[in-house]
Parts: structure tokens; C-alpha cells; sequence
């Protein structure tokens, strides 16, 4: 029957196209508009790309620098000494902590160790990231304006602190079209941590397409019955009747057409065939039976629980083999202001295998080398406890300096960047601001930042606003 | 590897720019020469002073010859033909680091511009418009002027106007265009039927009396206003802001002049004793969002708040983007940073509070709006309280004699027996054991310390030294809730400040008391929600550290800042009242505590002899407390021979608190009057609006717009090259009201027309409505446009007669089809030379589907409604998961898709899927997209499934015959009978669902349950569902959802 649908559909496009003297002039002006767009908007990459698609982890809440990868030895000695004014240095504090009286340096409670060729340091928390070592471009010296958390995710995923900008991924659906065609170029999932409830909302401009077009706005892939929302015919109608149904609405629309003359007609009646065909290709990407058993070994037994971070990690893989661009995980619970060292080990747990394991897939499967895999949060966290000095502490949002670490892509694997000083509180070295890394990744996916542009309101908009720079340091 | 397919997921926009008229044409500054140096070159020789390269500005002819940059007359002279045409990459211009190189075509016409003698002219749209001179035009087809403008540009080209638009389609049309709705099928007929000539402008009277006119006139203004019914931001709580939404349509219905239009929302407030609607208009600038995340500077986003009034202001009057000015003069239009700064000072004057994320109600200022039932009741509690008040006062008055009354009644005995202490508590701190706490009142030992109180020496005896780690948790008691006096005496011998003591539950925007030493000075709260519903007062000296002081609170119960007092050492001190708006109860569970709030402001020092009274002390007693003594026993007063005056006055009011049962009888009933006028005002919607601060806040020029980095300080001042202001304008936001509705301003009658030029049309005639600036597009007919505003002006700023002109002119009711010739020249109709077609908005598609099925309630106004919506998609994204869609049951599932609820940060999917934007920012013009996302929606939302159901209803309803409820289906849905070729399409759906079902009738049982309302009982399942999927059929056709 699907063989059939194809063929069928197939027929039928060419039909409704050749049927009337405006069949070939519709025909022409759509692949004519789409040249044109493609010229406006850059639809081919400004020069050779090293990444065609991209999955970011986005960790959200801020994840802790201290705890994870960013050791810093001397914190066991100065445990419980008052934060020096002159490692502060008057930083402006959330509305949190600015009333403290009192800053006491908090060591992490977890063990780190060294791995791989790079010698790059991890917390015991990560320790099958750990093994990833080699592949990894971990960047320590992150730095954001931002302090908290609305703020700071916006910055992070549209360029600006303020809502209205376009987000990265419709950025990269605006600037390199889709590869697929029955998905959407540009997929959202969304995971809960199970360290905590997350005191801080996602919102729908981190996927959102500002002022582009909205057809670039971030596709929600959920779990459950409907992954796409409105995906599943209504409960009574089977793909038969739903495609009967549909060769009579394209035949009536067909009829529309002729008579009107209308090119957006055939425009139209082809997202009916590409929503029947989604239909179809979107249940087989998120049926699971085709995995071998093995792949549940490599990403943990979660990855069969949709909606899990492992779950997502393992579709993230699926999709970006589909042709998907951009492909953007959120895993929420890492707003630690408390219990932190009861939490972080859960979060720690959610993702450290599947992480793992998909940059171990895609790199077995070829993949990652034109892939490029994004992790971190908006921002770190601060090197003194938020409230008085606890056992199981917590630390307020930190913006001077965060760990974020890339894989793949044209990004230089088994390096470190960038330097904190020994309360990993401010960057001595290398510093990255996040326009720098929005330049560097879209540098790597074959476009300059500075020309990829947007006009509106009388402006050239960019998704570096008026900075950034391509950081030669991270790449390969 | 997969092929590069370009149109998945692409708009199909057609991005063309207005065909070309003639090139042998006279150059035109401002059409072909503006810009090319606006885009290549003002960037760093334009109107930006700090940005300007080699002291070169291109902005100004003169300028431009002085610095030999152009000879006009002599391109080959001009030194930027030269550097234009350079071949070294390092004196070309514009360099090759801007990207921003020039066409060989753009480098002929900067050529052929100066050789013409380089004029240079004022951007056409600062002008302001004249009413220009009508063509000469084609009688035959059309005499107004609209038309003549039409056909004008129409000439040279040779093209010629399209027929008319069959009735139906035409009608089908105008509804579509001027409320959002279809005709009905009786509409259609009873159009069909009137041969009168004026049938047409008969049914566009009608239609423009209708509140759905309103509506869809509302609609669009929904998203310049960036309406939503949340906050957005982290938190997102819901917001109430609809009776603005209600005021819009209104106004519309009312025919409001445009100018008062916009007047009342820029500046309702600052009318002479505004109306609660004038105020309610000033929403407009409150509809922005408001951040109560928990660590926010607050200063940073009040900043951002103002900022955005700018932006929507200037947008939507303007049609000019104010916010390139914010961080540096703007770079193509001439409007200074200053300037920037001037516009802004208009919206600065605003006390925006900062609300707090538990318990929103609405960012201060704000009123509360009831409907007029709510009105009335309110009306007769405020009497009610009115009269009490006036009780309770004689009572006050008459206290002595009352008193002198109650004791001849009573005995000594019985009186002591019921008032010997009016103390609650009393912890002398005694003892050397810290664990607890012995309360000499009680006899008992209460509380737990926490961390390590010490026994110290103390002011009397011992005291407890609290080291900034320790306090002790007391329990529930001190459980006041504001409404009754009290009064707590405290010594406190500091080195640090921090809670004395406090009842509070910080998690709950802090409700509950605290006294505290903050920056040397004792201050106290009384919260019901901070800062919106609170009192807090601080003494205005500041006391020693590592000293004793005697600290007393006195609260009279009156939830009032002047009702409080605080004492140190026996003074009454004078307070700066910083909060003064507590309206509800500050009780709370939670413990009190000595030395800590809940959980921050731990104090460091020692604390002695703390006592907690249910009455307000009196002076004397104040005194007797400072003195070391303890609080006379009032009792003992009684038996004295003779009274001072003092003595005389604490006796009365502690008859008035104490003994008195009429007056309690009286404070009681208000206590309930005036709770029960919360309880019900707690319900009223809260609209926020603007309100002036006396004296004005004052505003500074931000470098870089950061909120953190005054520079000099600027007075309110409009853009002088636009209009200047009268002399005697007012310096507020009413005298910036004004001049943008002056008669001479060049743009806001423009930008109007131009707008509504856009709902008819697809496109305006300024394609950029949100810029009319130097890099905006220009006008593709200059003179229609001009036309348009002169006569809104004229005519006193009338809405419905210009949108009357408009679908009556005969350039809007022309056939639609396309010509190949159409296609190829003109595809997106800048010419007009045939009537609009586009597919319709997301309101629309959804409002029109659920009045062709009959399932459409056209109640106007009122709170959000929230449709069907897939389930979860807030708790992925919300604040703890919380905050669930709940879909209403009833007449919120079929209200116009105006009215659904609008959550910012996850808004309605089947609206943002069809470019309706998430409201953060004020927008001018939406995309137009297609994707299969919105095939998904058509064909599966339940929406849509049981409006085709309903419609199938009704088409089986109409006729025993197939074809005649086909046709009585296209009647419904396109206004038109159906073909003989569809009649045809439709039957074959037909016969294959019926086959399907006739096999399969679990599954026509099952499609008849989509929804929440039943399926007609009487009609067959089989045969419903069969009819079902002929009407989805029909819902999904192109020509139901397109205008044409």
C-alpha cells in the first residue's frame, strides 16, 4: 500500500502539473521562487561546510562547571574561606544571593580524574563521557552577560538577552533549507531531569523563528501517540480512506487551480502530500523495533522509555540520519541554588551514557564527522554557596565562566580551551563569548555570520547582533 | 545521500520588488538612489556621528560636494565614482569587509544620478501628504479615485483592469475581509437575490454595523498591541488584561475617530478625570511582558519595558523602527540617539512595580474592572462600610462617657478578672539553659533554638547572643492578621543588622511581620504580598551598634503605614513609609522568630527582655517599658482617685479595644463588609494601565541602551524631523499623543491606511508596513497612498469610511484568477490589476470553519477561552511542570479564535502554526507560509473533525439527495453551488468512506465521538461518518481557506 500511495502520488503531482498551459508555469515558478529565495537568503553555504547538521544538548537550568569538568584543585583548601573581593570584583549578583553577607568558597564533593590523550578532567559524575575524551572540544571558558535564567537561554539560543530574535536552529533552517523531505528541518525534544523540578520555564521563543518566516520555527517531536502534534488521523480513519480522502481533494484543488490559475494552489496541495507523507515517516522514525538490542546496550535500558533524555539522545541519531538540520534536546533540572550534591549525581546520571553513546553511534556510523553535537547549559554556577555553607550546598547562577563542550563537526576533538583561575570564578584564558561560539558554529556549517542576514524593520539582523567571531582555536 | 529539496518547509513567498515601470525613466532619488547609499554606504558616512568614517556623510548634498565626494553634474569627477569602480581592494568602496558590494546596475545609476545634477530630496515619507491631483482615468471602468490611481500606473504598461468578481465570490469576499466571517447560505441567497444597485454597499453597511466588524478589526490590532493573557518570561503567570481586548472592539464598533483611537491608549490617563474605559485604553502600553523571575534586576527589565513601549509605539503610529536609535544614532534614518532618548522620557514616568512570581495579580499600577452586576454590589458594600465607619467613630467620640456608663454596670473585680495582663508574651531571656525559651507569661518553656544561642550578659540580667547562625523558632504564636493592634518591645545590642524577629513565610511573597536592623535602621514589614499588597515603614535615624536599644512596634490595626509606629529608646520615631498597600491578611503558619526571617537575615548581637502585646501600647507605657519597668496593670489605674489626661486617654482606648461590645459588634460586621469587598474585588480582572509619577522620574541618555550606563540627562522631545511640536506642548505623554495625531504629522495617517491597505489587499501599498523609513520600501503607488490619509484626516479620522472606500472601489471587487501574463509580470499584485487572493489567517481559517459548520458562538468580549488543545504541551515547558491546559466545556470551545487564550511562552499551536506570532514583541505584518504542519492541523485537529461532522449534519439535514447536499455543503463553505466535475470528486469520497464504514462500523462510531459534542442521534452512524469525511473534505478545500 505505501509503495502504491508513492507511486500514485507521484502520478498525480506530475498530472496536475502538466494537465493545463499553467501546469508548467506553476511548475517553474515554484522551483524559480525557491532559487530566488535560495539567493536571498544563502539556501547554499557561503563556502564549504565542515558540519551539515547539528544535535545541541541543551542542558538547561546551569549545569555546575565545579562539579562536572572544570577541576579545580586548590578549592579543597580554600573550602570555607570568604571569597576574596578581589576574585569578585564587584560582579553584579542575582537578586539571590546580592544580599549575602557573606560568600564562602564551596569545593565540590566529587573526585576528578583525568582521561584520554587530552588529559581533560572529569568529575566522577561523567564517567562514560569521560571515555569520549578524545572526541570532545571542551570549552572552559564560556561567558555570558546574563545572570539569569530567562535571560540567559535566550541569549544562548537567539543571540539576544531581549525576546524577538530568530532562534539557532531557524537561523540554520533559514539559512540551509531542510535535507529531508518529510520532516521538519528543525525538531525540539524536551526532557525532564529527575534531580529536581525544574523552577524555570522553557519558552516558546528558544525554538521560535522571530522575525523569519514562521516555517522555520522549531518542530516539537514529542513522546506518546502524536510525536508531531496533529500527526495521527482522527480515531475512524485508516491511511486508505485518508488517502482516498485526499485524491479527491487534491483532484478538487486541481480543478481550483486550472481555473484560477493560482501557483500557490499547487504549493498548497503539495503540504497535503508531504503532511500524508510525514504521516508515514515520522511513526517509523520513532518506532524503536528496527534497534538492535545492542543500541540499547550503547545508550542505556532508558533510551526505551520515551521522553527520556536517553530516549531523545537515540532519536536525535535517527533524525539527523533522516536529513534533519538541526535537531535540539533540552533536559531540564539543573538549577541547582540547593541540595546540589544530591541532585547533580541524578542529572549526571540522565545523561552521561546516552551522551556517550551518541557521539559513539554517530561516529561508527560516519556521521559525525559532518555532525556537529553541542553541549551545555546558559550559564555556570558560583564557586561560593548560596546561603550559609551546607553539606549539601548549593550555588547561585554564574555567568563569568561555564564549561561547554562540542564534538564533531569541524570542531577540534581531544582539546581543551580556555582557563579559569582557581576558584574557576573568572577566565584567565582564552575567553569565549557566546557570539564567538554562534560564529564558530556557523562557520562550521559552511556560513559566515556576518553575511547570514535578515532584513527587518530597515535592518540587516544577524544571529551575532553586531559581534562574534570565528574562534580558530576550536577548530579542527 | 538525500537530495537537497528546497521547498520543504520553505514559504513560498514570492520575493519580488515592485515591477519595474520604465528604464528609460527619470532617475528618482528616493526611489532608485536612497537606496543604494542608505544600504552601502550611510553605515559609516550617514547620519551616525561616532561611526562616521574619513568626516564623509552621504546624508547631505552639501556635505557630500564639500568633501568633493560629488560634482554634480560630473560623475567622472565624483571621487565616489571613482572609489566605487576601484580595482585595489584597499581603497574600493564600500569595502569588501561591510559584504555589502554594489551591482554594476546600482554603479550606473549612482553615475547617471550625479550626471542629472546629484538631487538630493527629503525622504518622501517625512513629507506630510497632500491631497494629490486625481488622474485622468477610464471612465468606462471606474471613476473613483482609488481606481483612477489604480489604472494611472496601469498606462504604461498596457495592462487593464480584470471583470468584476462573480457575486457570490465577491460577497463571499468582503465578509471574509470586514468581520473575519463567511456569509451563510441565507446570506448568499438573499444576496444572489437583490438586483437593487445598491445591494452591494447595502450588505457592506450592514457589515460594518456588525460587532464582528469590530472584532476583526480588534483582531489585527491584537498583534501590534502584543496582547497575550500570560506574563511571558520564566514564570509566565496568566495576566487579565482582556477588558483592554474589550475597549478595542468597542472602539471599533463605535466608530472611534482613529486619532481619539490612539490617543486614549497612548494617554487616556492623563485626561482630565479620565474614565475607567480611558484608563483601561492605556492597557495598549501595559501589554508588554513582566519578568518575575526570582534573581532579575529589577532596573534592567523596567528598562526593557520602557524600551518596548518605544518600539510599539513608534511601529504602530510611526511606522518607524526607534529602536536602531537606542544604542547609537540611527544609521539611515535621521533620528539621534538624543532623540531616541527624548521619545523614550515619554514612557519613563511610569511606576512600574516589580510584581512578585507566587502571586501575581498584575504589575502596578493597575485597576480593577467589574462588570456592571459586580459594579453594584460593590457599590452597596462601600455604603455599608461607609455607615460602619461613621458607627465606629461616634463610638470613639463617645468612649469617655461609655466607659464611665460601662463601670458604673461593672465591678473592679470582674474587670481584672478579664483584663489583669494584655500581654501575650513575655521572654525575660533569663536563663542559662538555651534550648528553649521560658515565657513569663505562660509559665512555660516554648520554642527550640536553632544553631547555638549563648546566655550573655544582658541590658537586664542575661540576655542571648545570637551569632548570626543560630535563632530560636517559637511556634505559631504572635498569629496576627493585621485587621487587630498589637505591639512587640524588643532590646537589641547589634554588630550586625538582620531580623530582630519575624513571622514570615518568604516563599509566599513574603507574607507575615518583621522587625528588623537593616543599613543601621530599624525597619518593619507587614505583608500580605510583596510589594503589591504590604506596609513598610522605616525609622528614619539610624542607631549605634554594639549598644542597647530598646526597640518597640505599636500596629493599631488599621492596615495602614500611618498606623504603625516604631519607638527606640522611648521616642516615637518619624518613618519614611516605603510600602503603603496592604489590603489582606498577614497571617501565616509559619513560626515566629527571634534573630531570622524564614530563612535569611540572620542577626548577629544580643537580644533582651522581648515582650508581645494584642493592644497598641500607649506612650506612657512606651516609657515604663524603657524605664526597665514593666507596663502599668491597667487595673490598678481603675482604683486610683483621679486621672492625668494621659491616663485618661490609654484608660478610653483600652475601653475601645477591650470592652466596648457595640463598637466590636460594629468592627466586626465592617470586617466582614470590607472582606467580602476584597473577596469579590480579588475576583475583578486586573488591568494594568499607565499612571504619571510626581514628581517625573528623570531620564538619562543610555550608553550603549544599557540599563546601568547613564550619560547625560534628557528631557521629552519628539523627533524634530517629522513635525515640530507646538511651543506650548504639553511635556507628557498626552502632548507626544497629540502631535502624533496632528494633521501635519507625515506618517501616522499613512501608516493607518497602509495597514488596513494590507488586510484587503495581502500587501500594503508600502510593502513594509512596519517601515516607512529610508530603508523601508517605497510606496508602489505614491499618490493613492497620499490619497488614503488625506481623507482619514479629513474626514475626522473615520475608520469605517475608509475601509467602506476600499471594498467599494472597483479595484477590490475585481475577479481574482491569474493570467499567465500575471503571473509572470505581477505575482504578488502590486499592481492590482486583478482582486486579492491569499490564503487566510490563523483566526480566520479557524473562525471560518466554525461558522460554515454552525458550531461557531458569536458572543463578543470577555475572558480568554481555551479551545482544544494536545494535551501536555504546558507542563514540558512550564515552571515545575505546573500550570496544566485545562480545555473549557461548552461555548469557550466554539468562541472566534480572538479570544483563545494566549500563553506567551507556549502559544496556541494551531494558531502559530498558521504565522500567527508568539506576541513577545509588537508586529506590523505577518509571514504567509504554507507547510504540511498546517495540513496535519486541517485534517486531524478535533476542531476541525467535528466541524466537519456538524457540517455533515447539516448537509444531510438539507436533502435526501447526494448532490443536493453537496451543493447545500459549497453554499456553506465557498458561497457557490458545487460543479458537475465536483459534484463527481465528491460523490467517489463518498461511496469509498461509505464502503469503509459499511465494512468497518466501529470505526464510523469512532470518528463520531471526535469532539465534545454529540453526534446527532437520528442520523446513521455509517452514514454520518461518510458525510463526515466529504465535509472535512470540503473545510480543507484551497478555496475555503483562501480569500479569492
Amino acid at each position: 500500500m505505501e509503495k502504491e500511495t508513492k507511486i500514485r502520488l507521484a502520478f498525480d503531482r506530475r498530472n496536475f502539473l502538466r494537465q493545463s498551459a499553467v501546469g508548467s508555469m506553476a511548475l517553474s515558478s515554484l522551483i524559480g521562487s525557491s532559487v530566488q529565495s535560495a539567493a536571498i537568503s544563502g539556501k547554499a553555504p557561503h563556502f564549504p561546510a565542515k558540519a551539515k547538521r547539528i544535535i545541541y544538548l541543551f542542558q538547561s537550568g546551569g549545569p555546575s562547571q565545579l562539579e562536572l569538568m572544570d577541576y579545580k584543585p586548590k578549592l579543597k583548601e580554600l573550602h570555607g574561606s570568604e571569597l576574596p573581593d578581589s576574585i569578585r570584583q564587584g560582579q553584579r549578583l542575582t537578586g539571590m544571593t546580592s544580599g549575602q553577607k557573606s560568600f564562602p568558597v564551596v569545593a565540590p564533593k566529587f573526585r576528578f580524574q583525568q582521561h584520554g590523550k587530552s588529559g581533560a578532567w572529569f568529575s566522577e559524575l561523567l564517567p562514560y563521557t569521560a571515555k569520549m575524551s578524545d572526541d570532545l572540544c571542551i570549552i572552559r571558558s564560556m561567558h555570558t552577560e546574563a545572570i539569569n535564567h530567562d535571560p540567559a537561554i535566550t541569549f544562548m539560543q537567539t543571540g539576544s538577552q531581549q525576546p524577538g530574535r530568530p532562534s539557532l536552529g531557524s537561523w540554520m533552517s533559514y539559512g540551509l533549507g531542510s535535507e529531508a523531505d518529510d520532516l521538519p528541518s528543525f525538531v525540539v525534544m524536551i526532557s525532564h531531569g529527575t534531580g529536581k523540578d525544574a523552577n524555570q520555564g522553557l519558552l516558546d521563543r528558544l525554538w521560535g523563528s522571530g522575525f523569519l518566516p514562521s516555517s522555520h520555527q522549531g518542530v516539537k517531536l514529542r513522546s506518546g501517540s502524536d510525536p508531531v502534534l496533529y500527526l495521527n488521523d482522527p480515531a475512524g480513519m485508516d491511511r486508505d480512506l485518508r488517502r482516498k480522502m485526499l485524491d479527491g481533494l487534491a483532484k478538487l484543488n486541481d480543478l481550483q487551480r486550472i481555473q484560477d490559475g493560482d501557483p500557490e494552489i499547487a504549493t498548497r496541495m503539495e503540504q497535503y502530500e508531504m503532511a500524508f507523507r510525514m504521516q508515514a515517516s515520522v511513526p517509523e522514525l520513532t518506532d524503536l523495533s528496527d534497534e538492535p538490542a545492542e543500541t540499547f546496550d550503547l545508550y542505556g535500558a532508558n533510551a526505551k522509555s520515551p521522553g527520556t533524555f536517553a530516549a531523545n539522545c537515540l532519536m536525535a541519531r535517527r533524525l539527523v540520519e533522516r536529513g534533519v538540520r538541526f535537531v535540539q534536546l533540552y533536559h531540564r533540572g539543573w538549577d541547582n541554588h540547593g541540595n546540589l550534591p544530591s541532585n547533580i549525581p541524578k542529572q549526571c546520571q540522565d545523561i552521561d551514557q546516552p551522551q556517550a553513546a551518541l557521539i559513539a553511534d554517530l561516529k561508527r556510523r560516519g556521521l559525525l564527522e559532518d555532525t556537529l553535537v553541542i553541549w551545555g547549559g546558559e550559564f555556570g554556577r558560583t564557586v561560593y554557596s548560596q546561603g550559609s555553607l551546607q553539606d549539601d550546598y548549593g550555588r547561585d547562577h554564574h555567568g563569568r565562566c561555564f564549561t561547554m563542550w562540542m564534538a564533531g563537526g569541524g570542531f577540534k576533538p581531544g582539546t581543551v580551551v580556555g582557563e579559569t583561575d582557581d576558584y574557576g570564578y573568572n577566565i584567565v584564558k582564552d575567553p569565549i563569548h557566546i557570539h564567538d561560539l554562534h560564529g564558530t558554529i556557523l562557520h562550521c556549517m559552511g556560513m559566515d555570520h556576518l553575511r547570514l542576514t535578515y532584513r527587518y524593520q530597515g535592518r540587516d539582523f544577524r544571529l551575532t547582533d553586531i559581534h562574534g567571531r570565528v574562534v580558530p582555536e576550536l577548530l579542527a | 545521500m538525500r537530495g537537497l529539496i528546497l521547498c520543504a518547509f520553505f514559504p513560498l513567498v514570492l520575493a519580488c520588488p515592485i515591477p519595474h515601470l520604465d528604464a528609460q525613466e527619470k532617475i528618482d532619488f528616493i526611489r532608485d538612489v536612497q537606496p543604494i547609499l542608505a544600504n552601502h554606504c550611510w553605515s559609516c558616512h550617514g547620519p551616525d556621528e561616532n561611526s562616521r568614517q574619513g568626516e564623509l556623510r552621504l546624508d547631505q548634498r552639501d556635505a557630500a560636494i564639500a568633501k568633493k565626494a560629488i560634482v554634480p553634474g560630473d560623475s567622472k569627477q565624483s571621487q565616489i565614482v571613482s572609489r566605487i569602480h576601484e580595482t585595489d581592494p584597499e581603497t574600493l568602496m564600500p569595502p569588501a569587509s561591510a559584504n555589502k558590494p554594489l551591482t554594476e546596475a546600482q554603479k550606473a545609476t549612482l553615475a547617471k544620478w550625479i550626471d542629472s545634477g546629484a538631487e538630493f530630496a527629503q525622504h518622501w515619507a517625512f513629507i506630510p501628504p497632500t491631497d494629490p491631483k486625481l488622474p485622468e482615468g477610464k471612465a468606462s471602468w471606474s471613476n473613483k479615485p482609488i481606481d483612477l490611481f489604480v489604472a494611472d500606473k496601469w498606462k504604461s504598461l498596457g495592462l487593464q483592469e480584470s471583470p468584476q468578481a462573480d457575486r457570490g465570490t465577491l460577497l463571499r469576499r468582503v465578509y471574509l475581509d470586514l468581520t473575519g466571517l463567511p456569509p451563510s447560505a441565507e446570506d448568499t441567497e438573499a444576496f444572489l437575490a437583490d438586483n437593487s444597485k445598491d445591494a452591494f454597499e447595502k450588505v457592506v453597511d450592514r457589515l460594518l454595523a456588525s460587532q464582528a466588524y469590530a472584532e476583526r478589526m480588534a483582531m489585527t490590532w491584537l498583534d501590534l498591541a502584543r496582547y497575550a493573557d500570560t506574563n511571558g518570561y520564566n514564570n509566565d503567570e496568566d495576566r487579565t488584561m482582556w477588558p483592554w481586548r474589550d475597549w478595542v472592539i468597542q472602539a471599533f464598533h463605535q466608530n472611534m475617530p482613529y486619532d481619539q483611537f490612539l490617543v486614549e491608549q497612548l494617554a487616556g490617563d492623563l485626561f482630565e478625570s479620565p474614565t475607567r474605559d480611558q484608563l483601561i485604553a492605556t492597557g495598549f502600553l501595559r501589554n508588554q511582558g513582566h519578568n518575575t523571575e526570582g534573581g532579575i534586576i529589577v532596573e534592567e527589565y523596567r528598562v526593557e519595558y520602557v524600551a518596548d513601549r518605544v518600539h510599539t509605539t513608534s511601529t504602530v503610529c510611526l511606522g518607524l523602527s526607534m529602536q536602531c536609535a537606542r544604542c547609537h544614532d540611527h544609521k539611515y534614518d535621521p533620528i539621534s540617539q538624543n532623540e531616541y532618548y527624548q521619545f523614550y522620557a515619554y514612557f519613563n514616568n511610569l511606576d512600574e512595580k516589580q510584581a512578585s512570581y507566587s502571586k501575581f495579580v498584575a504589575a502596578e499600577p493597575f485597576i480593577r474592572v467589574p462588570s456592571s452586576d459586580q459594579e453594584s454590589q460593590i457599590n452597596q458594600l462601600q455604603s455599608e462600610i461607609g455607615k460602619l465607619t461613621e458607627g465606629i467613630a461616634q463610638r470613639k467620640t463617645d468612649a469617655g462617657k461609655n466607659f464611665k456608663q460601662w463601670l458604673a454596670e461593672h465591678s473592679i473585680e470582674e474587670f481584672q478578672k478579664r483584663f489583669g495582663n494584655q500581654e501575650l508574651h513575655h521572654f525575660a531571656l533569663e536563663s542559662d539553659d538555651e534550648s528553649s525559651l521560658f515565657d513569663q507569661v505562660t509559665k512555660q518553656r516554648i520554642g527550640i533554638a536553632k544553631g547555638n544561642p549563648k546566655s550573655d550578659e544582658g541590658k537586664f540580667g542575661r540576655s542571648i547572643r545570637l551569632d548570626g547562625q543560630s535563632h530560636y523558632d517559637l511556634g505559631n504564636i504572635a498569629n496576627f492578621d493585621g485587621t487587630k493592634p498589637f505591639s512587640i518591645s524588643v532590646w537589641v545590642n547589634a554588630q550586625e543588622g538582620g531580623a530582630v524577629l519575624s513571622k514570615m513565610d518568604e516563599d509566599s511573597a513574603f507574607q507575615g511581620f518583621d522587625l528588623l536592623l537593616e543599613n543601621g535602621k530599624i525597619s518593619s514589614h507587614l505583608i500580605h504580598q510583596w510589594p503589591s499588597d504590604a506596609i513598610k515603614v522605616i525609622s528614619k535615624p539610624a542607631i549605634s551598634t554594639d549598644a542597647w536599644h530598646h526597640i518597640v512596634l505599636v500596629y493599631d490595626g488599621s492596615r495602614s503605614a500611618s498606623g504603625t509606629k516604631i519607638y527606640v529608646d522611648g521616642k516615637n520615631q518619624e518613618l519614611e513609609i516605603a510600602n503603603d498597600n496592604l489590603k489582606s491578611s498577614i497571617a501565616t503558619s509559619k513560626p515566629f522568630h527571634l534573630g531570622l526571617r524564614e530563612r535569611s537575615l540572620a542577626f548577629r548581637g544580643r537580644i533582651d527582655r522581648c515582650s508581645i502585646f494584642n493592644g497598641q501600647l500607649q506612650p506612657e507605657q512606651v516609657a515604663e517599658l524603657f524605664a526597665g519597668k514593666d507596663v502599668s496593670k491597667i487595673d490598678e489605674w481603675l482604683k486610683k482617685e483621679s486621672l492625668t489626661s494621659e491616663e485618661r486617654q490609654v484608660m478610653e482606648s483600652f475601653y475601645l479595644a477591650n470592652l466596648d461590645e457595640d463598637l466590636a459588634n460594629q468592627q466586626k460586621t465592617l470586617a466582614k463588609a470590607q472582606k467580602d469587598r476584597q473577596n469579590l474585588e480579588e475576583q475583578l480582572p486586573a488591568v494594568m494601565v499607565m499612571k504619571e509619577m510626581v514628581p517625573p522620574r528623570e531620564t538619562f541618555l543610555l550608553k550603549r541602551g544599557q540599563y546601568d550606563q547613564p550619560a547625560n540627562k534628557v528631557n521629552v522631545g519628539v523627533p524634530g524631523v517629522l513635525l515640530k511640536q507646538p511651543e506650548n506642548a504639553r511635556q507628557d505623554r498626552l502632548g507626544l499623543a497629540k502631535w502624533l495625531v496632528d494633521p501635519k504629522n507625515p506618517l501616522t495617517a499613512r501608516v493607518a491606511v497602509n495597514r488596513w491597505w494590507q488586510s484587503y489587499f495581502g500587501t500594503g501599498i508600502v510593502k513594509t508596513t512596519e517601515d516607512f523609513g529610508i530603508t523601508g520600501e517605497v510606496p508602489s503607488h505614491p499618490e493613492l497612498l497620499d490619497y488614503l490619509a488625506v481623507k482619514l484626516i479629513a474626514s475626522g479620522w473615520n475608520v469605517k469610511a475608509i475601509q467602506k472606500e476600499i471594498v467599494m472601489s472597483a479595484t477590490y471587487q475585481q475577479d481574482s484568477r491569474i493570467g499567465s501574463a500575471g503571473i509572470e509580470h505581477d505575482p504578488e499584485n502590486r499592481l492590482l490589476a486583478r482582486g486579492p487572493r491569499y490564503r487566510l489567517g490563523a483566526e480566520t481559517i479557524r473562525d471560518n470553519a466554525l461558522a460554515i459548520s454552525g458550531l461557531l458562538v458569536s458572543k463578543v468580549g470577555g475572558p480568554s477561552v481555551k479551545p482544544y488543545q494536545p494535551d501536555g504541551l504546558w507542563e514540558d515547558v512550564t515552571v515545575d511542570r505546573r500550570g496544566k491546559y485545562v480545555a473549557d466545556t461548552g461555548e469557550g470551545l466554539y468562541r472566534r479564535s480572538m479570544y483563545t487564550f494566549w500563553k506567551r511562552t507556549c502559544p496556541p499551536p494551531s494558531m502559530m502554526n498558521f504565522d500567527a506570532p508568539n506576541r513577545e514583541v509588537c508586529l506590523a505584518r505577518r509571514a504567509r507560509t504554507n507547510t504540511p504542519l498546517q495540513s496535519l492541523i486541517l485534517l486531524n485537529d478535533p476542531t476541525y473533525i467535528e466541524a466537519a461532522r456538524s457540517l455533515a449534519e447539516t448537509m444531510i439535514r438539507a436533502s435526501d439527495s447526494s448532490d443536493a447536499r453537496i451543493n447545500a455543503g459549497y453554499k456553506r463553505a465557498v458561497a457557490r453551488s458545487a460543479k458537475p466535475e465536483e459534484l463527481a470528486i465528491l460523490s467517489e469520497v463518498l461511496q469509498q468512506a461509505s464502503d469503509r464504514f459499511k465494512q468497518h462500523p466501529e470505526m464510523a462510531s469512532a470518528l463520531n465521538k471526535t469532539g465534545s459534542k454529540p453526534a446527532a442521534a437520528q442520523i446513521d452512524p455509517v452514514e454520518l461518518a461518510s458525510w463526515t469525511v466529504v465535509a472535512s473534505t470540503l473545510l480543507n478545500l484551497d478555496e475555503t481557506i483562501s480569500k479569492r
